[in-house]
């Protein structure tokens, strides 16, 4: 916004004590209209990375300036391959969820995707980058530790998925136990789905 | 508290007050694409102006353009852009003076600092 500044007429009689008077004919003054109603679009979060066979969401906001107080419609354009786009709603007047869906067969890769919000004459962009990726997302970090009296150090292990894990100890029974661990943190509801590949033959403890 | 009614009021988006110090209250009326305007002051120069002032707000680029059809003898009439409204403010003020009958540029390049002049009769001593 530029300072305000004061444009227009002078006289002055040189002195206090009267008035002098001057006319003024052929006044004409210029200066910029009001600013025009326009909007911004943005999206949050601006990049995101799909998994073959998954949906990501982001938002697209609407930010009216100006007085600024129509719909927009929204479009998108840069998807790769495979991969589809929704807004809800659309036209929009302040938010709208921008829904990726990666088929299986998607292109993998990274793209830059212009999303474009059009009222009347005016038009904006946004940027959002998607990246469509094969894999899930990076292994979780796995820790290796001995709990209680387990007599010899244990160790894990994990090579392309298979865990070798071994331990001694006095085994997971009566009131305290003593094995060899390899844990991930985890918080909420949760699974753990593993198939036993071997098991040394040595006799378990409680058997 | 004084009202005055006037039945020739400023266009819209005219304002009119008096700037430093004048002495007597200053008036400005409108009619038929004439403005006339009377103001007292100690006129517009050194490091503070006395006049009276028809104006815009305005921002960003603008320009004036205006005719001095008449003015009073020994007196000034010019456009001006300014500042602010303080007497001392930064100013560009082009002016007729009835007595010179010739125009001269008047500016304040900062507020409060001793006005510069240009002056055709300055010009004819350089010259």
């Amino acid at each position: 916004m530029a300072q305000t500044v004061y444009i227009g007429l002078v006289v002055s009689s040189g002195n206090t004590s009267t008035l002098a008077t001057a006319t003024f004919d052929n006044v004409v003054v210029t200066a910029p209209g009001p600013p025009s109603p326009n909007f911004a679009l943005s999206a949050s979060p601006s990049s995101q990375t799909l998994v073959l066979g998954t949906i990501g969401t982001s938002t697209i906001t609407v930010t009216p300036q100006n007085g600024f107080s129509g719909s927009v419609n929204l479009s998108v354009a840069g998807l790769p391959s495979g991969v589809t786009a929704s807004f809800s709603p659309n036209p929009a007047t302040a938010t709208s969820t921008l829904t990726l869906t990666a088929s299986s067969t998607a292109t993998t890769g990274t793209a830059a995707v212009t999303i474009a919000g059009t009222s009347a004459s005016l038009m904006q962009t946004t940027t959002i980058m998607v990246t469509v990726s094969s894999q899930s997302n990076p292994s979780p970090v796995w820790t290796d530790l001995d709990i209680g009296s387990v007599g010899l150090a244990g160790s894990g292990n994990n090579s392309n998925g298979t865990f070798t894990v071994s331990g001694a100890g006095t085994s997971a029974w009566s009131t305290a136990d003593g094995i060899n661990f390899m844990y991930q943190p985890f918080s909420g509801d949760g699974t753990i789905v593993a198939r036993v590949l071997t098991v040394s033959p040595s006799r378990p403890a409680e058997s | 508290m004084t009202f005055t009614v006037t039945t020739q009021p400023l266009p819209a988006g005219w304002l009119d007050q008096d700037v430093g110090q004048v002495g007597v209250v200053g008036s400005a009326t409108y009619s038929n694409g004439t403005f006339t305007v009377s103001g007292a002051g100690t006129s517009v120069w050194s490091t503070a102006d006395g006049f009276h002032f028809v104006y815009q707000p305005l921002s960003g680029d603008g320009t004036i353009v205006a005719r001095v059809a008449s003015v009073s003898p020994s007196s000034t009439g010019g456009v001006m852009i300014r500042e602010t409204l303080n007497a001392n403010a930064a100013e560009v003020f082009p002016t007729y003076y009835a007595q010179s009958t010739y125009m001269k540029l008047t500016a304040r390049l900062r507020a409060a600092l001793q006005t510069k002049r240009l002056d055709p009769r300055d010009v004819a001593v350089l010259g």
